[in-house]
């Protein structure tokens, strides 16, 4: 174990400089962002005063936006999970320096997507309704059981790698204002960070990599089956758990470029986060959306060709009805643009990556209101056929939600590195150990070679 | 009985909390054990940027 040294190296100087300064523009994004966040509060104070007749629900469509965002942002927290746990356990080296900012993703957008399902209820009251009344054979029980272990696992998951960093901002920034030095100095838990600690943590990330991955499967899968396990048509199908996932899992890495390539430009992590993150993950989006593509194609082709009535009735809204520029937009963001996009190498480079990123992003926020919304316009119990818009309401605390997701991924990443120091020193140190053995295996060779 | 344990109301938010409070103490556990490694005799070995500058 190699000691720290007491000069600070270029990697901690450029990721603890937005620590230490903080610009203008910094100001002006929080600002607009605390805007939104507090004209989504004020829309939901109304909505709690008037009740849900300020929403565009009514019967027979008990579900919109919000099980819409629920369903998002729960798909958006499989960013962190998945990516950085697999690439950890397959030791892919490029993770090092993203993982920290998927993490924290997966984290906000749990909070955000829990939030949702209470907005949703009408009244705050009604949280506690689930925990009297709940019965376990409700797939919503067993939501709140996956989306529970799910928020704690990715809390610790996000917070292992970050003690031993906290130790080190503990003992560099010994000119914070005293209670960022007194929250790094608590939650850094007296991290002395010798050899074996070292390992210890190592072995508690290892498992935490291997948990959290079925836990996240987990989660969407019980996710879907809240409509799966109902009658309403589209709904009750056996693709929708793998469907969801791997929507999530698209999303997801859409998500993490969005968010990694905003914070590399603002954080100026140029450096560290550059052309094998964009390449490799940029693939890795690519195969999503084809993924995501077969699933819809296998959903749409199997109820399409099917004579079920109240199935055909939805599916003709999608494609040809009210729902059809919602649905052809979806089918070019997820799948036109970024094909279209990320197929070049030169596509895959901050720029391309960031516009496919920001298509898919929007493209699946369609794709989760696609599924919520035109199942119940048209149900199977015998109602006429409904129509459903979102109010201003609804689009206020929309957009409040999202805005709220920014800011706290901002303000997170002011107070704690967006990179993982700690990792990236010792994927240098690999790296560097790698090349002298590399070097060592070819003056090997040599002699070999001449006799 | 296995009908009236999962149809009872309440019943299903005790199955909730029992599995969120055991995973909770579970990784309480996990930082404890990493909490509580014995400091290394000679301090040289440690990471910690305060001690090698001492």
């Amino acid at each position: 174990m190699t000691s720290i040294p007491s000069r600070e190296s270029e990697l901690e100087r450029i990721v603890l400089a937005p620590l230490r300064r903080t610009s203008k523009q910094f100001y002006v994004v929080l600002a607009g962002l605390s805007l939104v966040v507090l004209l989504g509060a004020a829309a939901l104070a109304n909505q709690w005063r008037l009740g849900l007749g300020v929403t565009g629900l009514n019967r027979p469509v008990y579900w919109g936006v919000y099980i819409t965002n629920f369903v998002f942002f729960i798909g958006i927290s499989h960013a962190g999970t998945l990516i950085s746990a697999i690439l950890r356990v397959t030791q892919a080296e490029w993770r090092r320096p993203i993982t920290r900012i998927a993490e924290a993703i997966t984290f906000f957008a749990l909070i955000i997507g829990m939030l949702q399902v209470w907005i949703d209820m009408g009244r705050p009251e009604r949280i506690i309704f689930p925990f009297i009344f709940g019965r376990f054979q409700s797939p919503f029980l067993w939501d709140f059981t996956c989306v529970g272990v799910y928020f704690m696992s990715s809390m610790l998951y996000l917070y292992l790698p970050l003690v031993p960093d906290l130790a080190r901002l503990r003992d560099r920034m010994t000119d914070a204002p005293r209670w960022r030095h007194w929250l790094y100095t608590v939650m850094s838990f007296g991290w002395h960070g010798n050899a074996e600690q070292h390992r210890r943590l190592e072995i508690a990330i290892g498992i935490m990599a291997i948990v959290i991955i079925p836990v996240a499967v987990s989660v969407h899968t019980v996710v879907s089956w809240i409509f799966g396990m109902t009658m309403q048509p589209m709904w009750h199908s056996t693709i929708l758990g793998p469907y969801f996932v791997v929507g999530a899992i698209f999303s997801g890495i859409a998500m993490l470029f969005l968010f990694m390539t905003l914070l590399r430009r603002a954080w100026h992590l140029e450096l560290w986060i550059g052309e094998k993150q964009y390449n490799y993950l940029g693939i890795l989006l690519l195969v999503m959306s084809a993924f995501w593509g077969y699933f819809t194609l296998a959903e749409f082709l199997t109820t399409g060709y099917s004579t079920i009535t109240n199935e055909t009735a939805v599916f003709h809204a999608k494609l040809l009805g009210e729902y059809a520029p919602a649905f052809w937009a979806m089918v070019t963001a997820n799948l036109v643009i970024p094909f279209a996009v990320l197929m070049r190498r030169q596509g895959r480079k901050p720029l391309g990556t960031f516009i496919a990123a920001l298509s898919v992003i929007i493209g699946m926020w369609i794709e989760r209101f696609l599924i919520v919304a035109p199942s119940l316009t048209r149900p199977s119990l015998g109602f006429m056929p409904a129509v459903y818009t979102p109010s201003l309401t609804e689009v206020a605390i929309t957009a409040g939600s999202f805005a709220l997701f920014a800011l706290l991924f901002l303000l997170f990443f002011k107070v704690f590195p967006a990179i993982s120091v700690w990792e990236v020193e010792e994927g240098q140190a690999v790296e560097a150990v790698r090349q002298k053995a590399r070097e060592l295996a070819h003056e090997g060779a040599q002699p070999a070679l001449r006799s | 009985m296995a009908y009236w344990f999962i149809n009872t109301p309440g019943i299903g938010s005790i199955i909730v909390f029992a599995v969120g409070i055991s995973v909770f103490i579970a990784y309480l556990r996990m930082l404890r054990w990493i909490q509580t490694t014995p400091p290394d005799p000679d301090p040289k070995n440690e990471t910690s940027t305060s001690d090698v500058d001492k």
